[in-house]
């Protein structure tokens, strides 16, 4: 999910969140279009400024991205043993884990390597 | 190993640099008159302001960017003052003139500032704290000793460079030891100077020491915490992160829900382009 600028959107990004009319009350456009041209230029007509589309990643992709960002965590929390820095450090832990939808606990970060994939 | 630096020398570099800042334009100077008066209306200040067309179109940008998540485009400065109150368009048009040209050197000093702009308000909104307009324009501002910094004294920014990537540690330890103070006190000295509001200038300046803040530690534990889940979105190889006191936890009453909610509000929020100038 990314959020980005309309100026920014191309034709088939596809939309990860309902876009909204000016007073946030009437949806636009649903959750799961598909973008055309022509569906960007109503938007724009319309005033939107931004919208949040879906990033297509294959599974590998995710997984790379979601090791990634787990090894860089662990990382720059070491050490880093306090109340608070561990309650943030556990709350993006879990939530990019759930962003990129892996709830198998096979690819925890052991010893700086990563387990086998499943 | 560290080198301390005397009061003397702090001092010299506090006048050198508040020599430095850049002037404050005319129409905003009148603007800030006017604002200190109190009792001002909203379209007088606005029509200060208007007669500065690219101000204008500054301030009104900031207004309709992501930061502030409101639902309808603002049009008039008229509007943009009615719904952000004047004190936070004193920071707003503050923020102008300490980023007044985004050039590469602080190109990443900006995107941060964005960053944890937004991530203030989505805190404010969360957490139910009214003042989530202001908390949004500290949170523009909170580095905005560094800005300074790399803006007028890029021999002293080179050294703390090199001090930080030596030391491995945080911007604000190599601060420490190349200047002997460090951007959030330079933030004070500049808050001070240009007579910000006592809310503002607390997290400007103990947004890493949210235990000295006494008379507004909200406004410094949401800027702490803002900054620190700005940085930690992005977590870059070999960052070094700063410290969040257990205060900021206490503070604001935090537990794993709400700093969930917070971190998939800023998911949905956070530009992942990037956002070039005002």
């Amino acid at each position: 999910m990314a959020c980005i600028p309309l100026e920014k959107a191309k034709s088939g990004m596809k939309l990860a969140e309902d876009v909204y009319n000016h007073g946030g009350k009437v949806v636009l456009c649903k959750k799961g279009t598909l973008l055309t041209e022509a569906i960007i230029q109503r938007l724009v007509n319309m005033g939107v400024e931004k919208i949040v589309i879906e990033e297509s990643l294959s599974t590998q992709e995710m997984r790379q991205l979601i090791d990634e960002k787990m090894r860089l965590i662990e990382e720059a929390f070491s050490g880093k043993d306090s109340e608070c820095m561990q309650m943030l450090k556990e709350a993006f832990l879990d939530f990019w884990r759930n962003k990129f939808e892996i709830s198998s606990p096979s690819i925890e970060v052991q010893d700086g390597k990563e387990a086998e994939a499943c | 190993m560290e080198k301390k630096q005397r009061p003397a020398d702090i001092l010299l570099l506090k006048e050198r640099l508040l020599e430095k800042l850049p002037a404050i334009p005319k129409v905003v100077q009148e603007a800030w008159k006017l604002i200190e008066k109190g009792n001002v209306s909203p379209s007088v200040i606005g029509e200060v302001i208007g007669r500065d067309m690219t101000l204008s179109a500054k301030v009104l940008r900031l207004v309709n960017s992501p930061f502030y998540g409101f639902p309808n485009r603002i049009g008039s400065l008229k509007h943009a003052i009615v719904l952000l109150g004047l004190d936070t368009i004193k920071g707003l048009l503050i923020s102008t003139v300490v980023f007044g040209k985004v050039t590469q050197e602080i190109k990443e000093l900006w995107a941060h500032a964005c960053d944890c702009a937004t991530t203030a308000g989505i805190i404010a909104r969360v957490l139910n704290i009214k003042e989530a307009d202001e908390l949004t324009v500290s949170g523009l501002l909170h580095d905005m000793g560094k800005v300074v910094i790399k803006n007028y004294f890029p021999e002293l920014d080179a050294k703390i460079q090199k001090v930080k990537r030596r030391n491995n540690c945080t911007d604000r330890e190599a601060e420490k030891e190349v200047l002997g103070v460090s951007h959030d006190d330079i933030n004070g000295w500049m808050a001070e100077k240009w007579h910000f509001p006592a809310t503002l200038k607390e997290g400007l300046i103990y947004h890493h020491q949210v235990k000295k803040a006494i008379k507004y530690p909200i406004f410094a534990a949401v800027i702490s915490l803002a900054d620190i889940l700005s940085h930690i979105y992005r977590l870059k190889f070999g960052q070094c992160l700063p410290i969040v006191e257990d205060e900021v936890c206490h503070i604001l009453k935090l537990n794993p829900k709400i700093i969930t909610k917070i971190i998939s509000e800023m998911d949905k929020s956070l530009y992942t382009f990037d956002w070039d100038e005002i």
